[in-house]
């Protein structure tokens, strides 16, 4: 498996997080509340998420012993490709998050299942407001854009979908800067 | 009737295996919903009283997922666009009750609760889907004990990891309507005799048994009683 193919060619930084106010609630992961979020310092998130990516790349590992008939209807197990492929994704996200030093990031929460067909399904929550759908299929990999809750189709550059990701990312933050400037290049 | 619509407002559900999830997420995904054969099977409550008590379960797809029939399911759109449905995106949400034979993978059983949400499977429509459920109850597996033959290997494991995640689940105070269901499974846990009353076996025996022993000493003093007279 090829653990930095999804690595995005440069780095961005986004200078102003998101206020931490309780009604605008950043993007969490799944197993943490707000003020478990809160309370951690930014050394403590980074290491937070990258233990979270592991868990779920380990939960990835497990569905290769699901077995077909999973849920109600017809069901098939999720394909060896569809597994490598979402885990390259999460790592992907895991390498661009914690590999940069300290950033204020607001990390993404994920929400990930099998998909009926022999799939993975990825409901990557970059903000609240900004979501995006990410199926693998094999080699295939689609995925939809909630941006203020309006739907967007993108076709996935199947080398990149981290990358295409996290361009969304930069563009929601930028729009965060109050003063329009151009987030600043991170020198690798 | 096969065909009828299920109305808005009426309770469908579907069955998934535990090891098909991740132990620590409480939000349900909306890749559980999407098949690409466009017809979603669901049981529809209305005829189907005791889902606890369905094939699926037997099978090990102990957790069930309960949707809420909706229009926001029914006619999804995109909010920027209040006014304009997306043809393409409804679904038909109809009664398809299943006779003997008809079943695929179960041709011995009839399903009168059958059901089907019919249509594409686009992300936001599995997501509307996803929006409209809610863990309904995680059965537990022993409470079949069929369903130990067909247990997944890594789900005894699994069953434990979640009971206590439900547990933590429930000491956050969450006012999720699963977490609700999920005091319920808890009591259930705690009271493993009788899963639907919650009444301990082995407590009930124990009386039984301390009241004839009463009835015997009481017996016996009347005996010596009479004899001292």
């Amino acid at each position: 498996m090829s653990q930095n193919r999804n690595i995005v060619s440069s780095h961005y930084e986004w200078m102003a997080p998101c206020q931490l106010e309780q009604g605008s609630w950043p993007s969490i992961f799944s197993f943490q509340n707000a003020d478990a979020y809160i309370s951690q310092d930014a050394t403590n998130r980074i290491k937070s998420f990258s233990d979270f990516v592991t868990s779920r790349t380990q939960y990835l590992s497990r569905l290769r012993n699901l077995g077909d008939n999973w849920i109600s209807g017809h069901s098939k197990r999720p394909t060896v490709n569809s597994i490598n492929r979402s885990k390259d994704i999460l790592n992907g996200l895991k390498y661009w998050y914690s590999s940069v030093g300290y950033k204020n990031f607001v990390y993404p929460k994920v929400i990930m299942s099998p998909t009926p067909t022999g799939g993975i399904g990825m409901e990557i929550e970059l903000f609240p407001e900004l979501r995006a759908f990410v199926t693998v299929l094999e080699d295939k990999i689609e995925y939809d854009v909630e941006k203020n809750g309006y739907y967007v189709e993108y076709e996935a550059d199947n080398d990149n979908v981290t990358g295409q990701l996290l361009a969304l990312y930069n563009s929601k933050a930028n729009m965060g800067q109050p003063t329009g400037q151009r987030i600043p290049e991170i020198v690798k | 009737m096969k065909g009828d619509i299920i109305p808005n407002g009426e309770y469908l559900y579907r069955y998934v295996n535990p090891a098909a999830l991740p132990e620590d997420q409480i939000e349900i995904p909306y890749g559980i919903f999407q098949d690409q054969s466009k017809s979603l099977s669901c049981d529809w409550a209305a005829y189907q009283v005791e889902p606890e008590n369905s094939i699926h379960i037997r099978e090990g797809k102990n957790v069930i997922v309960r949707i809420q029939v909706c229009e926001e399911i029914r006619n999804p759109c995109n909010p920027k666009q209040p006014k304009q449905l997306q043809p393409a995106w409804h679904q038909k949400i109809e009664h398809d009750p299943i006779e003997i034979g008809e079943d695929i993978f179960h041709p011995e059983i009839a399903n009168s609760s059958h059901s089907l949400i019919a249509g594409l499977k686009k992300a936001p429509i599995a997501k509307a889907i996803a929006e409209n459920s809610i863990i309904y109850r995680r059965v537990r597996v022993d409470e079949h004990t069929d369903a130990n033959s067909l247990r997944h290997p890594e789900e005894e494991s699994e069953t434990g990891n979640r009971f206590s995640a439900l547990e933590n689940e429930s000491k956050q105070n969450q006012s999720f309507e699963s977490a609700t269901m999920h005091d319920g499974l808890k009591d259930q846990y705690q009271n493993p005799g009788n899963p639907r009353t919650g009444l301990h076996a082995s407590s009930a025996d124990g009386f039984l048994l301390g009241l004839i022993l009463a009835f015997i000493v009481v017996f016996l003093l009347i005996i010596v009683i009479c004899f001292a007279i």
